[in-house]
């Protein structure tokens, strides 16, 4: 994207300095990190530099996760969670009207606890711990946290002490979810419609969830309650400073001829730009799930990584469809099956995302091939109502920034 | 065999919404072919097209490769004649079925149901980042092998070349054809196609599993059962449709693709998809076998032209699609249809043929029309007494959720 080292220092400095992230981040690194529903290993780009820099810093990590996933193998405690359905809660999705129950069809096999439970556990002993010490409260940024009646709090002195009383109490909150009679038929059939006006728009019947009513069809987005987007406004076209000075005002989807060898590709230590460019979006067989390896979603798929090659590259390697290929580049290598496909330029290489390590030959990862921790773009801030990220969020993919070469190796 | 006399079922998928999601092999898979050695068969499944699709080279005379060459599994009739001026696949005349197809091999042509041995695969070895596992991966439990073809090997891959690259999805059933060559190739008489709705069914008391339905099947539809040494094939979810609800892999089409109703009923969808608009197609009517299920022909996207331009082309060459839908001039005839329909749309005239496409709700896609009503959840008609029961009123858990 035409930026190194020293121009992510420089924006950094100038983000923090201009308030659009927080300085907490340089002040204090943290000590103790929980995870929680995010395997951090599989979904973050660097994972290994990750590894080497993050943990140097934590002195202890704990996990709540379904199994052993890369992260978890890193914690110092693995929390061992109840899987959606152990679970008495519900979700909403973007996509449909609904709110829909978890119904625990088996209460939680093993030692496994609903999220519910183990906050409240955790609460529950760093209360306990607190008072037998005598520590009353500690200040987190701006704000003060009573640790000597946190449980108390987080269960409101006992009445949210169950996941069955806490699902009903965000269910009684929602203005949407129709009150006692919408709990009613919510636990009976397991699903209420929304209706009504949300925080961002009004849940119509014959629209979908996210309506964008107010948005898009009324045109009313604006400062007030209930004429609000997320940033407070629509963007297509991204003014920040950040996205003019880095040429990404508007989405580019390909990386084209044009661009191959400019100041955009990714180069090599030595300067010369690598052949290939990698690519690694959202995969339909996962998106978001933690069942990215079940077994009959993955023999609809091939059973095992792949990666996406033009059949031209293909001849030009030597490679054939199956055959393991080594994608390597200066920060690391991955091993993946190929895959022909005529739909991807023969400079650019393609994998579907979500895949733990533990899936790839020698639990290699393609996030060990990027090293971007943040993107310059999610530095942008300020009150003109870009959208923001907060600083504790790790950075999503520069979409040109990885460059690679392949070849083929046994397996 | 004369002409069927019963009932008709019939169906249309279309192929302009279908998201290639597989949520239909998903429902197939647990209503029935997820045990007792039916592992490795997909009544319902979905195909990237062009391509072998499942099994490999499922077809006659050409596969459905955008060239039509390669390994072809064969059956159908000899000599078919379709009826001239017709949409709906209508034959003249046919000669005898043909049974000396290729059967399909289960390891190249099908695809091992592989077992994953998760164990192996998550487990750590001599460090907690190190692999356990050795041997040839994936791995595999039992028989370690790197697979040769699978139900959605060659997904996305299609034909062309960037950025003109194309490819569209097919879902496919059984077609409960009208003049069905399984039927016609079994020797047993042990399939029989049912009077009250034209559903083809393998009787499994009376087959003895030669397998001439296999081959004789040009949609490969018919699958061996190696288990139980007879064969089976999508029954379209009979029990279910004798009760007014909707195949599960129709019900759950979150693409809402698909539409059921019968052939004799003119106010179905159905009916005025396949008999009345005539832009619902059989899949290879030249088979000779009349199916049941029709396909809207995709349009596809425009060409990108030498600047990036797009361009008045359609990326999906019309002489493949009258390949697969009974020659290039109905397919032409459909998209010219569906594209002015979707012109008078634009402009704000309501299109009865878009509002029928679209199919808003399941009552739109679904006429079943048992009990009165055009269709029934299968909550309806089997309803669950309590469906869940809060963890407070559940001491059968003797679990209360706190800590
Ligand atoms: S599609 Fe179905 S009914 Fe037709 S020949 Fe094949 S198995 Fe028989
Ligand atoms: S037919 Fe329906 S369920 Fe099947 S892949 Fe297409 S959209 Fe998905």
């Amino acid at each position: 994207m035409g930026f190194d080292v020293n121009d992510m220092e420089a924006y950094l400095k100038d983000a923090i300095d201009k308030g659009y992230l927080t300085d907490r981040i340089m002040k204090k690194t943290p000590r103790i990190a929980i995870w929680h529903s995010c395997n951090n290993y599989r979904n973050k780009t660097g994972t290994q530099w990750w590894r080497e820099n993050y943990l140097k810093h934590i002195e202890l990590l704990i996990c709540t996760e379904l199994r052993m996933t890369g992260s978890a193998q890193s914690a110092d405690y693995v929390l061992s969670a109840a899987t959606d359905y152990e679970r008495w809660d519900g979700r909403e999705t973007t996509t449909n009207l609904n709110f829909t129950l978890f119904g625990q069809a088996v209460k939680p096999m093993f030692d496994r606890r609903t999220d519910w439970q183990i906050y409240q556990g955790l609460a529950k002993v760093i209360q306990e711990k607190a008072k037998a010490r005598g520590i009353k409260s500690i200040l987190y940024g701006k704000r003060t946290i009573d640790l000597d009646s946190i449980y108390d709090e987080y269960v409101q002195n006992g009445e949210l002490d169950t996941d069955e009383k806490a699902l009903k109490w965000h269910h009684m909150k929602s203005t949407v979810l129709g009150g006692e009679k919408g709990y009613e038929k919510f636990v009976k059939e397991g699903y209420v419609q929304a209706k009504g006006d949300g925080k961002y728009g009004p849940y119509l019947d014959d629209a979908p969830s996210r309506s964008l009513r107010w948005q898009a069809i009324d045109k009313m987005p604006g400062p007030m309650k209930k004429q609000k987007t997320n940033t407070g406004r629509f963007q297509f076209y991204v003014d920040h400073e950040y996205h003019i000075k880095l040429d990404q005002m508007t989405p580019k989807p390909q990386y084209t001829d044009k661009w191959r060898g400019g100041p955009q590709s990714p180069r090599r230590p030595d300067g010369t730009p690598y052949q290939l460019v990698m690519n690694y979006p959202h995969t339909k067989w996962g998106i978001h799930s933690s069942y990215r390896e079940n077994q009959w979603l993955m023999r609809l798929q091939r059973g095992d990584v792949y990666l996406y090659l033009n059949p031209k590259l293909m001849a030009e390697k030597g490679i054939k469809d199956m055959d393991m290929v080594r994608v390597y580049n200066h920060v690391g290598e991955w091993f993946a099956r190929a895959k022909e496909w005529a739909g991807l330029p023969p400079y650019v290489v393609h994998t579907e995302h979500g895949w733990d390590h533990q899936l790839s030959k020698n639990w290699s990862h393609y996030n060990n091939l990027n090293c971007e921790f943040l993107n310059p773009l999610e530095m942008a801030g300020g009150k003109k109502g870009h959208i923001v990220y907060t600083g504790n969020h790790t950075g999503n993919r520069v979409y040109y920034e990885t460059g690679v070469d392949i070849e083929k190796v046994a397996g | 065999m004369s002409d069927f006399k019963g009932r008709q079922l019939q169906i249309v998928f279309d192929l302009n919404k279908c998201l290639e999601c597989h949520t239909c092999t998903m429902a197939d898979k647990l209503m029935w072919t997820n045990r007792s050695g039916r592992e490795y068969m997909y009544w319902n499944n979905v195909e990237t097209m062009p391509g072998h699709g499942y099994p490999k080279g499922w077809g006659n005379n050409r596969n459905q490769t955008e060239t039509g060459s390669g390994q072809i599994l064969g059956g159908g009739f000899k000599d078919v004649v379709l009826e001239e001026g017709r949409t709906d696949g209508k034959v003249k005349s046919r000669g005898p079925v043909q049974r000396e197809g290729k059967d399909p091999d289960l390891e190249n042509d099908y695809g091992i149901p592989w077992e994953y041995n998760y164990e192996e695969v998550f487990n750590p070895g001599d460090s907690h980042d190190t692999p356990g596992a050795t041997g040839i991966r994936p791995h595999y439990k039992g028989k370690e092998v790197v697979p040769k073809w699978g139900p959605n090997w060659e997904e996305d891959q299609g034909a062309g070349e960037w950025p003109n690259h194309w490819a569209f999805a097919l879902p496919r059933i059984c077609n409960h054809c009208a003049h069905p060559a399984c039927l016609a190739a079994c020797s047993r008489k042990a399939i029989y196609k049912r009077q009250e709705d034209g559903i083809v069914l393998v009787d499994q008391e009376r087959c003895r599993g030669y397998r001439h339905c296999v081959r004789a099947c040009p949609y490969k539809k018919v699958y061996f059962n190696f288990s139980t040494g007879k064969s089976e094939k999508c029954v379209l979810c009979y029990p279910r449709v004798e009760k007014g609800v909707p195949p599960a892999c129709f019900a759950q089409c979150p693409g809402r693709i698909r539409f059921i109703g019968w052939k004799d009923d003119k106010n179905s969808a159905v009916y005025k998809l396949i008999h009345e608009w005539k832009v619902a197609l059989p899949l290879h009517p030249e088979f000779g076998t009349e199916p049941n299920v029709f396909y809207v022909p995709p349009l596809g996207n425009f060409k990108f032209g030498g600047d990036g331009e797009i361009t008045n082309e359609r990326v999906i060459p019309v002489k493949y699609l009258g390949a697969l839908f009974g020659g290039v001039e109905n397919v032409k005839r459909v998209q010219g249809i569906i594209l002015e329909e979707r012109e008078k749309m634009r402009k704000g005239i309501k299109s009865e043929l878009c509002m029928t496409l679209i199919g808003h709700d399941n009552a739109d896609r679904f006429q079943l029309n048992v009990g009165g009503v055009p269709y029934k959840t299968a909550e309806e008609v089997q309803p669950v007494k309590t469906q869940f029961v809060t963890p407070s009123e559940d001491d059968a858990k003797g679990y209360k959720g706190g800590v």
